[in-house]
Formats: structure tokens, sequence, C-alpha cells
């Protein structure tokens, strides 16, 4: 059930209706069955994969709570009777055997995860590269969601085993918090001391019709950005990267700026939509995006972009290893053989590497993915660094005033530039194809006047296809980056609009709708092949 | 210890980490407020409060702390 | 705010939104000047009941058909209700259109596209013939039938087509804004949906002089059915039908033996004009506009051949 179709608007108003009218304490059964009932409409198999991982990990929850509760209640036992040591003693034992738990569960996870996502591609190329012939696990398909549900329980049991959560007795919410529908195809990471609460409550939540409408506003937001804009730009960028050997130079900058914009407001346009469902449902879903494109740096993009993968890595994988033994021991080894400065940076920045390396290797079994949003990355923000005491001396010698707009400008088209490249990567086959790409703005030639040329001869009234399409483009990135600037100043179009009144409010939803009529890329007088002509 | 004792060593401990001696840290400072103090610099901050303290953070701790004022809280519950 | 209040608000909201949609889909939805708007538009500005003689068909039909030049000349009130393209499905729609606001004595429909199957209808055809009309269940199931029984599709073109043709926001032409009946401009039906072409084809127009192999081309299913359905329907109003083939030089001998045999064997009235190519006059050098449409000068003779041919079989008395 894709969510742009008819039936996932039917299944929604019908699972909120449900929802609403059911008692408080039933309304998770609801959010699970429909869960249940989106995931199947993708795939039946992949279901009962999510429901033994999630079993699987909920058993091993209540494991190490039952250990914790049988160390507690020797605590309180002997709380008097025994000596510091004893204690100790205890805690390491049964914190042993938490741990033990807690990384069966995760070997067991990332196991599966690993066999359905990354093992296929890493045996072929196995096969390939020495010749041998070990099965390629051709027959399993990816199941829907399994990069983030896997996570999200990895998450769940790491909680449980640092005492930030109780173990849940109840299986089928562990299940619930696995296969939840707002977050199974693209995220956002829950939490599951912030979300479960929010589902399983005592109190029902009122829908006032504010909030109805500030939730509607959001979906259609998130539509329009989708259809309106993402699946539009989309077509001149899948037409240029699949045949970039046609296109000039112009043309590939063009189709890699648009590929960002499709990105962009692709993954935002989705989170927005889900957002907006959740307010329906009560139920606050994290943000993912703020704004990514102001950032300063590439490190701050990351905070700002896909949100919960960062919050995510940092929490549970990029501390944990930071925090380690190995890492500490390995620091205290630098600082005692090189420098200080060298022990307290050296094991960040190989940490930072892992994590990296990770990133980059969740996206997607391939060294494109590996490296764009991995390696390449990790180079970007590591050069950043290093080069940070020259680029001091250069910023002080030019007089550049740090804090002024323009610097700002600077800096975010920067940042903006250096991700284009990157997702240049990302959005190749291969890395040969992505070189190929990139080598078409040296080869294919700059042809600035048939840029210009494109914008002067074509109007709206003289119906040429191609300029009105590039003015849409440049309309859109205008948006894009108009309603960023509102919201970081802190302004919410939607409550604005709802508080300046009726006409307002219909304004702007009459706006959405008629945008999403006219503009979405649907229907069957939509012909992609329309711009295959382009001349660039 | 007293806070003001735990403030004072932290505060040494600061502008050691980020190498800027005219820093202060009071009970609401957060990693907004200094320049670089990032997830980076967070574990290496920590790492620097554990030795300085000789006590260490649980991971929870570790991602839940919002500002200096719950960083002392922490400290001073374990020693 | 009482309910009542918020009643009145809620349906000036839901008037304000049929207004825009409207308006928006007027502009979005195909403007075809030449090759059907104006034909259906003037068609529609008719007098009630003041058509002679009604001529359907595809762009051979309006380009060979004068009928203004009927009526000055011959005193024949005719109309070309065509569309480019126009498949024989399609006719019947059109006919059964034309007969809501004309009682005509005679029906001419033009036949080139017999042989053609309505798989191979296209968008643009689907444009130029649907668009100008007027929604109505008629409509709905020609378009039905168009699109192989897709009831959404079909709904979508025939009531709400700013779904249908809203991509062309990124071709809209200035005729889009206004080159519209309501708003700019008043068609009479001056030119009664015929198209004048004054200059000739700058290329040799040759005639196909294959001759016939004895075997009868296919007619495509529909294309049956649709000349069936006519005679039927003119029939049944008492009205005559005649289909006819306009001069053209692509007319294969088999296609028009063809033709005929399908025609005579179902007892239905068929006039080849390509057989009388001597007696209408028609000279390739100066008649034709490209290889299958007259120009001015073609239709002029062609025109004056069919009020000969309406007046020796008394189809108007």
């Amino acid at each position: 059930m894709s969510i742009t179709s008819f039936q996932f608007i039917l299944f929604v108003i019908v699972s909120v209706t449900i929802y609403r009218i059911i008692p408080a304490k039933l309304q998770w059964v609801v959010l699970l069955i429909a869960s249940v009932i989106f995931y199947i409409s993708f795939s039946v198999v992949g279901i009962f994969v999510l429901i033994a991982t999630a079993l699987i990990t909920y058993y091993f929850a209540i494991q190490i709570q039952n250990q914790k509760d049988m160390l507690s209640s020797w605590m309180t036992a002997h709380k008097a009777l025994a000596t510091k040591e004893e204690r100790k003693e205890k805690k390491e034992y049964y914190g042993k055997k938490q741990r033990f738990y807690l990384i069966l569960a995760i070997v067991i996870n990332v196991f599966i995860l690993f066999l359905c996502k990354y093992y296929g591609k890493l045996s072929i190329n196995l096969n390939h590269t020495f010749h041998v012939n070990i099965w390629t696990a051709e027959n399993i398909i990816l199941p829907l969601g399994i990069s983030y549900y896997s996570l999200q329980l990895i998450g769940y049991i790491t909680d449980v085993q640092r005492d930030v959560i109780q173990a849940e007795r109840n299986p089928l919410k562990v299940i619930l918090y696995g296969v939840f529908f707002l977050s199974i195809m693209q995220g956002p990471f829950n939490r599951y001391e912030t979300l479960m609460p929010q589902i399983c409550r005592d109190k029902k939540s009122k829908l006032d019709f504010v909030t109805a409408k500030k939730a509607i506003l959001r979906i259609l937001w998130g539509y329009v950005k989708k259809k309106c804009i993402a699946d539009q730009v989309g077509i001149l960028v899948n037409e240029v990267f699949s045949n970039y050997r046609n296109y000039s130079g112009s043309a590939i900058i063009l189709a890699t700026f648009c590929f960002a914009i499709q990105l962009y407001a692709d993954f935002a346009g989705y989170m927005d939509i889900m957002a907006g469902i959740g307010q329906l449902f009560g139920i606050e879903i994290p943000e993912n995006f703020h704004q990514p494109f102001f950032s300063r740096k590439i490190s701050e993009f990351w905070q700002k972009w896909h949100i919960s993968l960062g919050a995510w890595l940092k929490g549970y994988v990029f501390y944990p290893v930071l925090k380690s033994h190995v890492f500490k021991d390995f620091g205290k080894w630098l600082t005692q053989t090189v420098s200080k400065e060298a022990g307290r940076n050296i094991p960040t920045y190989v940490g930072m590497l892992i994590l990296w390396t990770l990133i980059g290797t969740w996206h997607g079994a391939g060294i494109t993915y590996v490296f764009s949003v991995g390696l390449l990355q990790f180079f970007y923000i590591f050069m950043g660094k290093i080069t940070a005491p020259v680029s001091a001396k250069v910023k002080a010698a030019l007089k550049i005033n740090e804090d002024s707009l323009g610097w700002h400008v600077f800096q975010s088209c920067r940042v903006t530039v250096l991700m284009m490249f990157a997702w240049i990567f990302f959005n190749s086959p291969s890395m040969k194809d992505a070189f190929g790409f990139i080598g078409r703005i040296f080869c294919g030639g700059i042809n600035v006047s048939q840029v210009t040329q494109i914008f002067t001869e074509g109007s709206a009234l003289a119906g040429i296809s191609g300029a009105i399409f590039m003015f849409y483009i440049l309309l859109c990135a205008v948006i894009l980056v108009c309603v960023d600037l509102i919201h970081e100043k802190g302004v919410s179009i939607r409550d604005s609009a709802i508080s300046r009144g009726y006409i307002a409010e219909c304004v702007l939803f009459f706006t959405l709708i008629f945008a999403l009529i006219v503009f979405g890329a649907y229907g069957s007088q939509y012909n992609p092949s329309n711009f295959i002509y382009f001349e660039f | 210890m007293s806070r003001e004792e735990i403030f004072e060593r932290l505060n040494l401990v600061f502008r050691d980490v980020f190498d800027d001696d005219s820093l202060t840290v009071g009970e609401s400072t957060t990693a907004e407020d200094i320049d670089d103090w990032d997830s980076l610099h967070h574990i290496s901050l920590l790492a620097a409060i554990e030795d300085e303290f000789d006590i260490e953070f649980s991971m929870g701790q570790t991602v839940k702390m919002k500002n200096v004022g719950e960083m002392v809280d922490y400290i001073a519950g374990e020693l | 705010m009482n309910i009542t209040k918020k009643i009145i608000r809620g349906c000036l909201t839901a008037l304000a939104f049929v207004i825009l949609f409207t308006l928006i889909q007027t502009v979005l939805v195909p403007q075809y000047g030449s090759d059907s708007t104006t034909k259906v538009e003037g068609y529609y500005a008719l007098e009630k009941n003041s058509v002679d003689v009604l001529f359907v068909g595809p762009s051979q039909m309006f380009c060979t058909v004068d009928a203004p030049r009927l009526y000055n000349e011959h005193g024949i009130h005719a109309y070309d209700f065509g569309a480019s393209d126009q498949r024989l499905s399609m006719s019947y729609y059109y006919l059964i259109e034309a007969l809501k606001t004309q009682n005509p004595k005679a029906v001419f429909v033009e036949v080139c596209e017999i042989f053609e199957p309505n798989d191979t209808i296209d968008d643009s055809t689907v444009a130029w013939n649907y668009a100008p009309m007027r929604a109505s269940t008629d409509k709905y199931r020609s378009l039905l039938a168009t699109f192989q029984g897709d009831k959404k599709k079909a709904f979508e073109y025939s009531y709400v087509p700013l779904f249908a043709y809203h991509s062309r926001w990124n071709s809209l032409r200035l005729t889009d804004f206004v080159y519209y009946p309501w708003f700019f401009f008043v068609y009479d039906g001056a030119d009664r949906g015929f198209t004048s072409e004054e200059n000739s084809a700058p290329q040799e127009i040759v005639f196909d002089k294959t001759a016939a192999s004895g075997e009868f081309l296919q007619i495509p299913v529909e294309n049956q059915e649709a000349l069936l359905s006519m005679n039927e329907l003119c029939k049944e109003n008492g009205i005559e039908i005649v289909y006819f083939k306009a001069p053209s030089a692509d007319w294969t001998k088999n296609e028009s033996a063809s033709a005929k045999a399908f025609m005579e064997g179902n007892g239905l009235t068929y006039l080849d004009m390509n057989d009388y190519l001597t007696e209408i006059g028609i000279d390739p050098n100066s008649d034709f506009r490209d290889e299958n449409h007259l120009n001015s000068n073609g239709a002029a003779k062609s025109t004056d051949f069919l009020a000969q041919f309406i007046a020796s079989n008394s189809y108007l008395r």
C-alpha cells in the first residue's frame, strides 16, 4: 500500500476513527492491528521475520530484567550484612548475565539484518573476486523496514539493560514497537521510553478540531513535497543519471542540484505525512529535519539531517565504543607514547571513522553507500577539523566576520555543494557510473549560453515545456528555502494561518490542495518520456 | 566534596579539554553555550571528567545529561 | 459562531472551491482552435434544429466539406461536426450528441479511419475529440469504450477533466488563458466547422494505383459496431445516413474494395469519392494541402459534387 494511494488514505481515516472511538486501554491494539495490516500489504513473509525478531528480543529483555530483579532483591535482602566486595561481586555476576543476553539479542538482530540485507551482495562479490561458489542467498528478500526495526529493537533491549526502562511484559507491545507503521518504512527511529507511553495510555487524549486541522495541513504539505516537488524533479534526475553519457556538463550539474531537492523533498515530505498522521493519533514522533541546508559545517548538517539516525548511532554505537575499555586504554597508551592531544583526538577520530563506516553501510549494501554517506563524510569532517587552525588564520587575514549573514550564506552553500557531490555517488548504481557522471562535467562541456537560452527563449506563453520545467524546479527550490527560512525563525506557517482566521486557513488549504491537483506527478497524461528530448 | 569544589575542578577540566582558559561553567551551561562542545568533544569531556573524579558514568547518564548542573548531580552521587 | 452561520460559511467555502476548480480546469483542459474546439462550440452555438445536413468525421471530413459554401452556393444548411483523427466509435458519440440539439435530414460520416483499431488511439486523439465536448453519460460511455473499460479514467475525462489534463501546466499557451468561449469569444459558428487551407502541397501528390489484391482487409470489430449503430440510430430517427470517403491520395484500391464489400454486405449507403475524381475535377497539383487532405480548391469542387449528390438523391425533401 503506497502512501500516495487512495487505499492508504482510506486506511488512515478508518484507523484514526476506530482509534478515537475505542477506549484508551485498547488503543494500542488498534495501532498494532493497523500496523500489521499495513506491513502485510507489502510482504506477508516479512511480517513473520519481524514478529520472530521482536519476540526473541522481547524474551531476552525479560531475561535481563529478571537478572536485574534478582540482583535488587538480593541487595535488599543482604543490604546490611554484605561487604562492599560481596556487593561488587554480585553486581558483576548479574551484570555479566545481563550483558550475555544483551549481546545475544544484538547478535541475532544484526545477523538477521546482515543475512537479509548484506549477505547477498557480499557473497556475489566474493564469488566474483575469488572465483568460488558460495551460496548467495538469492531467495531471501529484504523484509520491509528491517534496517529500522532491527535497530529500534536493539535500542529497546539496550535501554532495558541500561536501566532506562523496564522490560515490557506484554510481547504484543514489543511487536507493536517494531512494526509501528508510522516508522517502519523510513523511520524516524523512536525510543521505547518516548514512544510507548504515548501509545499505551490510561486516559484518552482528545483530538480537538484545531489540532486535526494542523495535522491535516502538515500531511498535505508532506504530499505536496513528495508529489509536486520530489516526484517532478525526480523525472529529470532519473533521466540524466541513467543516461549521463548523452548529457552535457550543465545538465549534469542541474541533475545533481535536482537530486538534492528530490532527496530532501521526498524524505522530509514523508516525515511530514507521518508526523501529521501521528498527530491525528495523538502521538508525537521525533523530528528528522531541522533546516539542514542552513548548516555551517558538515558535522552540523548531520545533526539536522536524519536526526533520529544520528541520535540512535550516537547513543547506541558511538558512545559505547568510545567509552569502552579498548578505546580508553588506546587513548591512554597514545597519551603516554605520543602526546596528550593525540591521546584525546586519535581515539575520537578512529571512533568517528567506525561510526561513519557504519552509517554508510546502514544506508545500503554497496560501496557507493559506504563511500558517499560514510567515508566521504568522515573525510569532510576530518579535513574540517584538521584545517581549522589554518582556516582561522586565513579568515583573520581576510578580516572575515564569521557572524555575518554573508559568511553564513557562504558556509551553507559550501555544505550544500559538498553534500550534492556526495549524493552523486549515493544515486549512482556503481562507483564507475558515479565517476563517469562527474566526468561529463569536464568532457561534456559546460555550455553556458545553452543554459541561459533555455531561460530566455522559453516562457509560459510560448509553451516550451523545457523552459517552464526549469522555472518550476527553481520555484521548488525557492519554496523549500523560504519555508525552511520561516521555520528557522521559529514560525510555523500552519499555526499562523490558523490563528489569522478562517480565510487564511482556507487560503492555505486551497493552495496545498490545488498544488497537489495541478502539479502532482500522477495520472495517465503524465508521460516521463516528455523529458527525454532535453537538449542540453 | 561540596558542589563549589566540584564546580572548581570541573572548570579546570573544561578549560583543559576546550583549550580555553577563560571558560567558566555554571548550573545551566549546556553544549550550546560552548563552541566545539559537540558529540566528539562530549565523549572526551566525559572521559576527562571520569579521570578527574575517578568515577564512571553509565551509558544512561552519558546520553541523558542536559546541562552542567545535572553533570554535577551525577558526580556528587557517585562520590 | 452559531450552527447556521457555520453551515453557510461551509457552503460558501465549498462554492469557492468549485469555482476555483472550474476556473483552473478551464485553463488546463486543452483548447484546439482549428482541430475541434471551435467546431464543437460553434455547433452548440447554432440555432436549434437549423441544420439540414450534418457531416461527422475526422479531418478528412472537415477539410473536404466546405459547409459555408453549401449554404452560399446551394442553399443547404450544413455543419462539419468533427475532430482530428476521429474514430468511428467517436463519430457515433458525436452523432448522439449532435442529435440532442439538431434534427438534420441527412447525416454524412467520413470513414477514412475504418481500418484503424481502437488500440491505436493516443492521448492527442482523446484530447482532440473529447476535451471540447460537454460532460454527459454519453461522453462517459464513449470514453469507457475508448479506454477499454477503465472506469476511473473514463470518469475523470468526462466529469473532472482537470485530473486528466493537469500535467498541461508545463505546456500552457496564451490561447489556454484567453481562448475560451464564455469569457472572450462567442463562437457564432460562422465557419460551420470547415477548415480552409489556401495553399497547395509543396510535394507532388501521387495517387496509390496498386491494384486490389482480391483479399478483403479486416475491419476491426469496434468499427463495424459503430457503423451499424450509427445506421440504427439514424433509421430510428428517420434520418438518411450516408457513409463516404473523401478524396485522398493514400486510399488504396484494396481499402476501397474492402470498405465497399462491408457496406454493401450490410445494406449501408456508401459513396467513395475516390471513384469520381474526374467528375469532381480533382487536380493533384492544385487541390491538395497534403497527401490526405484537400485545400480550399479541392474542397470547393468536392462540396459542389456533394451538393449535387444530395440533390439527386432528394435527401432534403
